[in-house]
């Protein structure tokens, strides 16, 4: 089930980039989100959010669960896994 | 004034009927005969509020004169409201009666008198944000009324709520003129298309978004049928696009824009089919209005305007608002000789501080092949704020996949990167709820 939900997240996140017509060859754990590693902007983090939220019918970020943005890809892995084990 | 107005056209025009609908009519002398009759029997309405909904069917326009005549305040209900819904409206508004079937009270027993002097209540359609309560009187919603010998006869078709400021117009227009209003069956596309092509209805007053969804379900031989001569567009933003397919399909009909709202009354209407208005309205007396652009908004003084809002339950004392500066809300841009509508700022999208204005996106999805109507809003989130959103109605048989590879493309092209719709999701129509204007409202996912 954890496996599932960080393949969705991985998938989204792929889904994200090539809207902007860009491949990434493997996204791992320790990645940065942002321009240091896989290269997404805010507008791509809200619009992962949001589709993550379509895909779990969670948002972490709205209902407060998370007060702090996730550096790294294995960070937003676990955001969402929050609640999954709670 | 409506009353007055009523018994005019009941002498003139007698036997001519006023309103068409589902092949019954009602001539204008059998309004104004009814009007009496309600008069003598509603005198316990006198000096009251009095709620109408369109339920009372044809009696709708008896009843409103009525009213009238008896110095009471008619309070005109949009829409389709349920029973609880009207009783919490009679409770806030402190309504003597609301009239909502068509079997009318045949005698009404005496209340305490209130005011004196007849006064129409509406509201806006609350295209962004709550419906509001604007008080007019009958004088006010007449007095931008084209009077011309070349409507009498003429077939209209009503494609508004009759409680809204331009269903109003439309219904004052064929009561001034003698032209007859022609109701279609039910709000379904199909059969307003057979309405226009079975009642050869001349002229028709609609929202850009009615008239695109009607050219969607009009088949060429359909519109080959129609025999429209004047097309008249209004209550949201006007693009070329929308006036230069209307041109393509009705080559001999006349075709105005027409700026108006709720609060101001008809401000000015443009025929050279071309989007915005030019400058030469900004200065002069030009028109029975006054227009200047200021914070790159346009502002209106006019002497048709509402008295002002109903401020809140039972009181009536609104600010006047007439004869002094109105910000309409809209925003504007003034390139060369024309002034150009760029959105409404109160339906601008903020994305992680930048402004996006949802009509400017709309006019680029909609170039595009396949695609029927698109209503772009902001998706609250908690990361930036606010996030573009295109809901986008497909023409039949487009592949979605492709559809949406070239929305993308097409926005990526014309827009700036916060601009682009994040979101695009695929609707089989906009919910227009009964406006036939797009609600805008910025909402959760």
């Amino acid at each position: 089930m954890a496996d599932d939900l960080r393949g969705v997240v991985i998938a989204m996140i792929r889904q994200v980039l090539s809207d902007h017509g860009r491949i990434v060859a493997a996204v791992l754990d320790e990645q940065g989100l942002f321009a240091d590693g896989v290269g997404l902007d805010s507008l791509d983090l809200a619009t992962l959010v949001v589709r993550l939220e379509q895909a779990t019918g969670r948002d972490p970020f709205r209902s407060g669960e998370c007060d702090r943005l996730p550096r790294t890809v294995g960070e937003l892995v676990s955001i969402y896994r929050g609640k999954a084990t709670a | 004034m409506l009353f007055q107005l009523v018994q005019d056209a009941g002498l003139r025009w007698g036997s001519s009927d006023v309103l068409v609908s589902n092949s019954r009519s009602v001539s204008f002398g059998k309004v104004a005969s009814r009007a009496r009759e309600l008069v003598d029997v509603w005198s316990g309405f006198a000096g009251t509020r009095v709620g109408l909904t369109a339920a009372i069917g044809v009696d709708w326009l008896a009843a409103a004169a009525a009213i009238d005549a008896l110095g009471s305040t008619a309070f005109l209900i949009p829409g389709d409201p349920t029973a609880p819904e009207l009783r919490s409206f009679a409770e806030v508004y402190k309504l003597t009666a609301v009239l909502d079937a068509p079997a009318l009270p045949t005698s009404v027993a005496q209340a305490p008198w209130q005011n004196a002097s007849s006064s129409v209540v509406l509201f806006t359609s609350g295209t962004s944000g709550q419906p509001k309560a604007v008080l007019h009187t009958w004088e006010s919603l007449a007095s931008g009324i084209k009077r011309s010998d070349k409507l009498l006869g003429m077939r209209m078709l009503l494609t508004y709520d009759l409680a809204r400021y331009a269903g109003l117009q439309v219904l004052l227009t064929a009561l001034t003129n003698g032209a007859t209003l022609c109701i279609p069956p039910s709000r379904n596309m199909a059969d307003i298309v057979r309405t226009v092509i079975d009642e050869h209805v001349e002229l028709v007053s609609g929202t850009p978004t009615f008239w695109r969804m009607l050219l969607a379900n009009s088949a060429d031989d359909q519109i080959r049928r129609m025999s429209l001569r004047q097309i008249t567009l209004g209550g949201e933003a006007i693009s070329q696009p929308i006036l230069d397919a209307l041109r393509t399909a009705f080559p001999a009909a006349r075709i105005t824009h027409i700026y108006a709202s709720t609060e101001m009354g008809v401000c000015f209407s443009v025929h050279d089919g071309r989007e915005g208005f030019p400058t030469d309205f900004l200065q002069g007396d030009a028109l029975p209005v006054r227009l200047k652009v200021e914070d790159g908004r346009l502002w209106i003084q006019s002497g048709r305007s509402m008295a002002g809002y109903l401020n809140g339950p039972g009181d009536q004392s609104a600010a006047s608002v007439r004869d002094t500066w109105f910000d309409t809300g809209d925003a504007v841009e003034v390139r060369g000789d024309r002034v150009y509508f760029r959105g409404r700022e109160s339906s601008r999208i903020n994305v992680g501080g930048e402004k996006v204005y949802p009509e400017e996106v709309e006019s680029v999805i909609r170039r595009i092949d396949g695609v029927v109507d698109v209503r772009v809003s902001g998706l609250a989130s908690a990361i930036v704020g606010q996030l573009v959103r295109a809901e986008i109605v497909p023409a039949a048989g487009v592949d979605a996949e492709s559809l949406r590879r070239r929305v993308s493309e097409a926005c990526r092209e014309h827009l700036a990167a916060y601009k682009q719709p994040r979101i695009i999701q695929f609707v089989s129509d906009l919910a227009a709820v009964g406006t036939m204007k797009v609600q805008r409202r910025a909402s959760q996912p």
